[in-house]
């Protein structure tokens, strides 16, 4: 009996001892392959490996452009384009004036802020790491440094002055709420911090491998566009008085700081303009971009926009540009369709146009992937039925591949250009145009992109005024940096947009004619609305207005 | 001594009978030798029931604990024992969510490891995988623990046959040995039990037909043009059919350039069997004792499947085995061995089933024809992948799950020494693994098209990729499990004492992760005075090793009253008071917890691969640069949520236990809960984490209503169960709401807020002097949403509760009587004051897809009076659109109540002599259904299954269960 209970009672000491055997560790407490910031601001890594991954992090908060409003094109909010479905779109509702508190298909808000806190981390962080190689190291700072400003100039130009954070990272249990400062606090902090990092940046042209990184060209040209918006009507003095939205009064200096700030990147002698037009999208290294977001190689962009039905390269065929964007394309010799002497023929719209009509739209008739594209009533890419298809006749031909002779679509570049030498041009025109009048470094300035595209002759008539001057280039802004969404801000900037918006945008309806020719009709397509008493600015999205009391909303909303 | 003897045979013949379709062992005498026919009893209600590690005294039982046992399991043919819980535990509320499992079908990779990665409301609290993607169960709101044998573990597939019993323990004190998990309540399952007796082989073999139900009704071509050019007249647009596409599409004169396919009717079969079979054998002596169960099912899905090579059915066959050994070292000594394996081997067309079904609710019917002129595949540009060819021509995936469970239960009592003393330890060592080998392939469309002069042209879409043959693990999970308890029981007189301390650990690891591990050190005593007042407590020191060093361990207790009245001498001696059984009043209050941590979401982390990751490219080669990334402020303070909960019932015992009525009262206030705060202003720059916030009430009733009874030799019997369940937000730190209709506090948990639709707008003028959405002209024939605020906008500050505020009720009546060898059962089940959204939309997403045949019910000028949906419109519309925009409505919002026949049993049990005559010990025929009647308040879809997934089915099974 008591053997028994003996040998039950070892036999539970065993089962214990194993047990307690089992206790031993055979795991960490802590996963010890999960990246805590100890690792990432290693003070014993002199190449700077993991703080370089967390810097990487900060860029992919870059916007991309392409289709970045859901499916559509920013510019498709603008009178340029509308979106190809019948639905309502996000972008639909941007250029049916339904932004509102609650609902904003171009919030960045919250992108932007999460740029600027990593930007900030990695300033504040980044000395911890030993770097060796200084120049590198400084380079990083600066692009950090860049970036940041970048983010506030985002959220500056959609929302007018918003809060500054300097160096402050705030921390779960902080407060943050924090008012917005002046629009004039905002862009002197972003161009003084555009001083700052282009003094540690790389110089330009950048190395091969570190092609898309921030560089000296690249923040003087981000500073050149922020002082040109600075210096424009709506904020120059004309906006409704309240500092958060702009200047008190107008100062023409201000176009003087905006021209010379484009100068100085003219007179780099670095960049230039580079042909054929099509080609600097897509090519690996172009010499008039400045500053990109640089993508792998792929074709979403070619699905997304190129035209439908097509079985060699089936795309989606998103973007419809409209007939206004067309017209505004000259003929070859350089005048407006609108001028007599231009030689417009209405029954034959697309030919001896410029050249960069082509190089922008599709039009019926275009070669593409070793056929045509045929966009009248009933042809291939606008065959009626459910189908997603153009609704002005016009697909966007911009950005896409050359594969006018293809016959599929291959992964190739497709980087989004943030600047690029043209705009500089275009930029300096502007402004020098505003603060000197049309002298002839403005002459120079467009008519050297007049020559790029192919006009014949590219040379504008001597003597313009200012007047007719600001017309031709705020024109060749429309075309030559279409889609690249410049025309959306430009008729903000120069407060416009009351008179653009509000009215019918128009397509074209084609017949094709028994004997094979064409009938060409203007139809309205889609009406876009706009409130000039509020919508210049974006209102400050409902979320931060009640998580912060001292938020105070742009006037209108 | 005699009379005892014939006493605690009946008594155990009793036990017999109704515990189970165990057969009444038949007693032999010296003389003589009697037959006695085994009457089956549907309801059973055994003298121990099952707890949480253990079985007690129905008497002891203070807490909310309701039981089925087998017979109320194998009723229901399915391919899961979750579906025959429906409407037959008060408290218990199931809803279907679709009609076939889910598979798996990504394969496990290192960055499903996401550090600071929440759980989401579906992964909350579950340590690995579960086996149950049809029947979502909320156990008084909460999403309950599954524990199985003793261990927790989300197994739903065990054969019925195999199950004793399956409990849910509702309150505090039943759970709370489970400590920093209990909260949620349990669901115990336990399966059968080896029992001393001769050897015996019960066989059961049934087959079923299952029949798809609430099937929705495609527009035919022609209608879909001609609603589809209406739709664009409303938008101004010029039609897209013309008059001849609209006769073709009629006439179906051209099959091939005007197709007109009902997808449903052209891929899904009318019906598809499902079949088991399953072996239980037990047996043995004094000394050891032995149950095994072996099962097999074989479900087909409802594809219409053609291709020769290989099939593609969707299928599962599944094969089960449960043994159990219980071995008696000597009388103070005994040992249960148990041991579960389960393979499953699943199928399924390369096109996925969930893409197939989804694809058939957004086809429409003229997109494409099934097949070209010349036998190719047709499709479109829009449509490259041809949902017959997703069916028949793109190869299939395979899936295994193989789960192993070893359980292992010592006890020894130690009344030699101690009386009342034992010591019991319990481990359980489990695995579990699914793969998939995915042999899909992706066979081409082609655009079929007749030129003007007659030639015709085939263009190419969809890729053409060659099958594949990938294998890759999908999941993977290890359990361990110790237990040790140290009780002490034993009676002084009319007092009974008892005590415990309790110690267990659970570790499981699931895929990458490290072992999380849960801890429990917890000490009950119980006491009880004859039978009539009842005590017990139990202090519970748990944790849980993701929570932050130093808080990973907290407090968690329970305690319980209970007083019988009917022992009072008051009631059990008056003799005018003799139908009085039992009148029990019993109260419960405890404080519980639940830990979702996550996985090391307290510590500030950055994620620096995996496909999570951010990814850049730099340099002229765009070579790659990955990122790293911190996606959440680490919350160093997080902790489990936690919860107060008080349960107060009433059992009454009427008539020599005929009938009897269960009343249950619970106010469960469940606090600390997971919230992300309401201040999160961006500007920070990082999402703000869960937080330790809101507090929830949830407090309802549960009614249980049994009468047994007979009439000469007919048994009868009718039970209910009725429960009604209020919830309510009592904090949830809302950011500051302009209006008092759109605060969430004080609402029902979860409430579904929207605009209050006021009909349509009818007419022109309406439409201007109507409040809009921003940026959205009204036309006539738009819901007209009525503007709270009155400041002429519709936006969020007019968004009000559309839901139901009404207590959720939800009630099964299950009745069924006995006669001659006839059984006969049959259960209705039901929910009332529910709602929901029906997110169905015409011409779905783009513009393009599917429409059904309830949107004919649309506004027109001329129906302007009848309508019941608003003007069609091509694509997303900015205003009625339902779900794009968060345009949720009352307009979407449809009455969820229904009741259904959901279970009807009729069987039929030779009688004994016939079947001694064929050396049988039992032979029983029975039929059985599921589904087999729907009253819902809104028809048009199924109550339950009402998304774009496999539909519910209707079963109808006929089997043959034979005892030898």
């Amino acid at each position: 009996m008591y053997m028994k209970t003996y040998k039950i009672v070892l036999s539970f000491a065993v089962m214990a001892t194993l047990t307690a055997a089992s206790c031993k560790k055979y795991y960490e407490s802590v996963p010890v392959e999960q990246v805590t910031p100890d690792y990432i601001w290693d003070t014993q890594d002199s190449v700077g490996g993991l703080a370089n991954n967390y810097l990487t992090t900060i860029y992919t908060y870059l916007p991309l452009g392409f289709n970045r409003i859901t499916t559509d094109f920013l510019d498709a909010a603008s009178d340029d384009a509308i979106s190809s479905q019948s639905g309502n779109t996000d972008i639909t509702t941007m250029a049916h004036g339904g932004i509102t508190v609650f609902t904003n298909p171009d919030n960045t808000w919250a992108n932007d802020y999460a740029g600027i806190r990593k930007a900030t981390i990695f300033l504040n962080n980044f000395h911890l790491v030993p770097m060796k190689n200084i120049y590198e190291r400084n380079a990083r700072l600066g692009e950090a440094r860049a970036l940041r400003a970048f983010f506030y100039w985002e959220l500056v130009r959609r929302w007018g002055g918003v809060p500054l954070l300097g160096d402050d990272v705030k921390g779960l249990t902080d407060n943050i709420e924090l008012p917005r400062r002046s629009f004039e606090s905002c862009i002197d902090y972003i161009v003084s911090e555009c001083d700052k990092a282009k003094d540690s940046l790389r110089t330009d042209p950048v190395d091969d491998n570190n092609l898309g990184r921030w560089t000296r060209a690249g923040a003087m040209a981000l500073k050149a566009q922020v002082l040109l918006f600075a210096a424009s009507p709506l904020y120059n003095g004309g906006n409704t008085g309240d500092s958060l939205n702009g200047y008190a009064s107008y100062d023409p200096n201000r176009w003087q700081l905006a021209a010379a700030a484009a100068k100085d990147v003219m007179n780099l002698n670095i960049y230039k303009l580079d042909s054929p037009l099509n080609q600097i999208f897509i090519e690996t290294k172009s010499p008039e971009i400045i500053f990109m977001k640089t993508q792998s190689t792929g074709k979403t962009v070619e699905l997304a926009n190129g035209p439908i039905n097509f079985s060699a390269g089936p795309a989606a065929g998103y973007t419809s540009p409209t007939q206004e964007l067309v017209d505004a394309f000259p003929m070859s010799n350089g005048k407006p369709i609108t001028d007599p002497a231009s030689g417009y023929d209405e029954n034959n719209p697309y030919t001896n146009r410029d050249p960069r009509l082509t190089a922008t739209i599709f039009c019926n008739g275009a070669p593409w992937l070793g056929g045509v594209v045929e966009t009248f009533d009933g042809g291939l890419s606008r065959p009626g039925g459910s189908v997603v298809q153009t609704r002005t006749s016009y697909y966007m031909r911009k950005f896409l591949g050359q594969y006018e002779t293809g016959s599929s679509f291959q992964n190739i570049v497709h980087d989004w250009s943030y600047y690029r030498y043209a705009e500089v041009l275009l930029n300096y025109a502007e402004a020098q145009n505003e603060f000197a009048g049309p002298d002839a470094s403005v002459y120079s300035a467009v008519e050297s992109i007049r020559q790029r595209a192919g006009l014949d002759p590219y040379t504008l008539d001597p003597g313009l005024t200012a007047d007719s001057m600001r017309t031709i280039i705020r024109n060749e802004r429309r075309i030559e940096l279409a889609f690249e969404e410049h025309r959306y801000w430009d008729i903000r900037r120069w407060k416009i947009a009351g008179s653009v918006y509000n009215k019918p945008l128009h397509g074209m309806e084609i017949i094709k004619n028994a004997i094979g020719t064409f009938t060409y009709a203007v139809q309205p397509v889609f009406t876009t609305s706009f409130d000039n008493a509020k919508m210049y600015f974006y209102p400050i999205p409902y979320t931060e207005m009640v998580s912060n009391n001292k938020m105070r909303q742009n006037p209108g909303w | 001594m005699r009379n005892l003897f014939a006493t605690m045979t009946l008594l155990s013949l009793s036990f017999y009978q109704l515990s189970a379709q165990q057969p009444v062992d038949t007693p032999r005498t010296k003389d003589t030798a009697i037959y006695i026919q085994p009457v089956r009893h549907y309801l059973s209600a055994p003298t121990r029931v099952d707890v949480l590690y253990g079985t007690q005294n129905s008497e002891n039982i203070l807490g909310s604990v309701s039981s089925i046992y087998t017979n109320q399991l194998t009723s229901t043919p399915a391919s899961l024992y979750a579906y025959a819980l429906a409407g037959r535990l008060p408290g218990l509320y199931t809803q279907q969510t679709r009609g076939w499992t889910s598979t798996n079908n990504t394969a496990v990779t290192y960055s499903d490891a996401i550090f600071g990665q929440f759980p989401t409301t579906n992964t909350i609290g579950s340590k690995g995988p579960t086996d149950n993607t049809e029947i979502n169960l909320l156990l008084r709101g909460q999403a309950p623990v599954t524990i199985v044998d003793g261990v927790q573990r989300d197994i739903y597939t065990i054969d019925p046959e195999n199950i004793e019993s399956v409990s849910v323990l509702k309150d505090a004190l039943s759970s709370i040995l489970l400590g920093v998990r209990s909260s949620r309540g349990v669901i115990l399952v336990t399966t059968k039990k080896p029992v001393t007796g001769p050897t015996r082989l019960s066989f059961t073999a049934q087959t079923g037909v299952q029949m798809p139900l609430n099937l929705p009704q495609p527009l035919p071509a022609y209608q879909y043009d001609y609603l589809y050019n209406e739709a664009l007249g409303n938008q101004g647009l010029s039609p897209a059919y013309t008059y001849n596409d609209f006769e073709a599409y009629r006439t179906h004169s051209d099959p091939y350039g005007h197709p007109d396919v009902d997808w449903f009717n052209t891929l899904l079969k009318k019906s598809s069997l499902i079949s088991r079979y399953s072996l239980n054998i037990s047996g043995g002596g004094g000394a050891a004792r032995y149950t095994v169960g072996l099962g097999y099912l074989n479900q087909a899905g409802l594809f219409r499947t053609d291709n020769s090579n290989y099939n593609t059915q969707a299928q599962i066959k599944r094969y089960t085995i449960n043994t159990n050994i219980d071995v008696d070292v000597n009388k103070y000594f005994t040992t249960q061995l148990q041991l579960f394996a389960r393979i499953q081997d699943g199928n399924q067309p390369g096109g996925y089933t969930d893409n197939i079904i989804s694809g058939m609710y957004t086809t429409p019917n003229n997109a494409y024809p099934v097949f070209n002129p010349d036998g190719s595949l047709g499709g479109s540009q829009a449509y490259p992948r041809n949902l017959y060819g997703m069916v028949n021509r793109s190869g299939y995936v395979q899936d295994y799950t193989r789960d192993i469970n070893a359980n292992l239960t010592l006890k020894y009592r130690f009344d030699q020494f101690v009386k009342g003393l034992w010591f019991r330890a319990q481990s359980n060592l489990a695995v579990y693994a699914s793969n998939i080998t995915d042999r899909s392939a992706t066979a081409p469309s082609f655009k079929y098209s007749l030129s003007p002069a007659g030639d015709t042209s085939y263009s190419r879409y969809g890729s053409t990729l060659d099958q594949s043959n990938t294998f890759s693990l999908t999941s993977s999970a290890q359990y361990w499990y110790l237990q040790t308890a140290l009780g002490y029981d034993r009676e002084f007189g009319k007092h009974a004492i008892g005590g415990k301390i309790f110690y267990d650990r659970y570790e499981s690891i699931f895929n990458y992760d490290l072992p999380a591990t849960n801890q429990n050190m917890a000490a009950t005593v119980t006491y009880s005075y004859a039978k009539k007042y009842f005590a017990e407590a139990t202090v519970n020191r748990s944790g849980d090793d993701r929570y932050p060093p130093g808080k990973q361990f907290g407090w968690f207790y329970a305690a319980g009253l209970g007083w019988d009245m009917a022992k009072e001498d008051f009631i059990a001696h008056n003799n005018s008071l003799g139908w009085i059984d039992k009148i029990k009043w019993r109260v419960t209050y405890g404080r519980t917890g639940n830990d979702n941590v996550g996985y090391f979401t307290w510590r500030e982390s950055y994620t620096t691969s995996g496909v999570s990751v951010p990814v850049y490219q730099f340099g002229t080669g765009r070579s790659s640069v990955v990122g790293a990334q911190q996606n959440v402020l680490a919350n160093p303070n997080i902790s489990w949520e936690k919860g107060d909960k008080l349960n107060a019932g009433l059992d009454l015992s009427l008539f020599r236990n005929q009938l009897q009525f269960t009343a249950e009262y619970y106010n469960n206030k469940y606090f600390d809960l997971l919230q992300v705060r309401g201040k999160q202003s961006t500007i920070i720059g990082i999402s703000y984490p869960l937080e330790n916030i809101g507090i929830n009430r949830y407090t309802g009733f549960e009614f249980t209503t049994t009468y047994q009874g007979n009439y000469k030799s007919l048994n009868y019997f009718i039970t209910g169960n009725l429960t009604l369940e209020k919830t309510k937000v009592l904090f949830m730190d809302e950011t500051q709401r302009a209006y008092p209709w759109n605060k969430q506090t004080g609402q029902p948990v979860g409430m579904t807020f929207g605009y209050k639709v006021d009909g349509f707008i009818q007419s022109q003028q309406e439409a201007q002097n109507s409040a809009a959405i921003a940026g959205y002209t009204l036309q006539p024939g738009d819901l007209k949403y009525h503007d709270m605020n009155g400041d002429g906008v519709i936006n969020d500050y007019d968004k009000v509760p559309i839901g139901q505020k009404a207590p959720l009720l939800y009630y099964g009546i299950t009745a069924g009587f006995n006669i001659k060898g006839f059984d006969v059962s049959a259960l209705l089940q039901g929910v009332g004051n529910r709602s929901y959204i029906v997110p169905f939309y015409a011409f779905g997403g783009n513009g393009t897809s599917q429409a059904y045949n309830y949107i004919v019910g649309r506004w027109t000028p001329e129906t302007a009076q009848t309508a019941t949906y608003p003007r069609l419109t091509p694509g997303i519309n900015a205003s009625n659109d339902p779900y794009i925009f968060d345009r949720l409505s009352t307009q979407w919002m449809q009455n969820g109540n229904y009741f259904r026949l959901k279970n009807v049993e009729i069987g039929y049990t030779l009688p004994t002599r016939l079947a001694a005559q064929m050396k049988l010990y039992s032979v029983r025929f029975f039929a059985n259904g599921m589904n087999l009647f729907t009253h819902a308040a809104f028809g048009r879809v199924d109550p339950e299954v009402n998304t774009q997934v496999y539909p519910i089915q209707r079963v109808i099974n006929v089997g043959v269960n034979v005892k030898f």
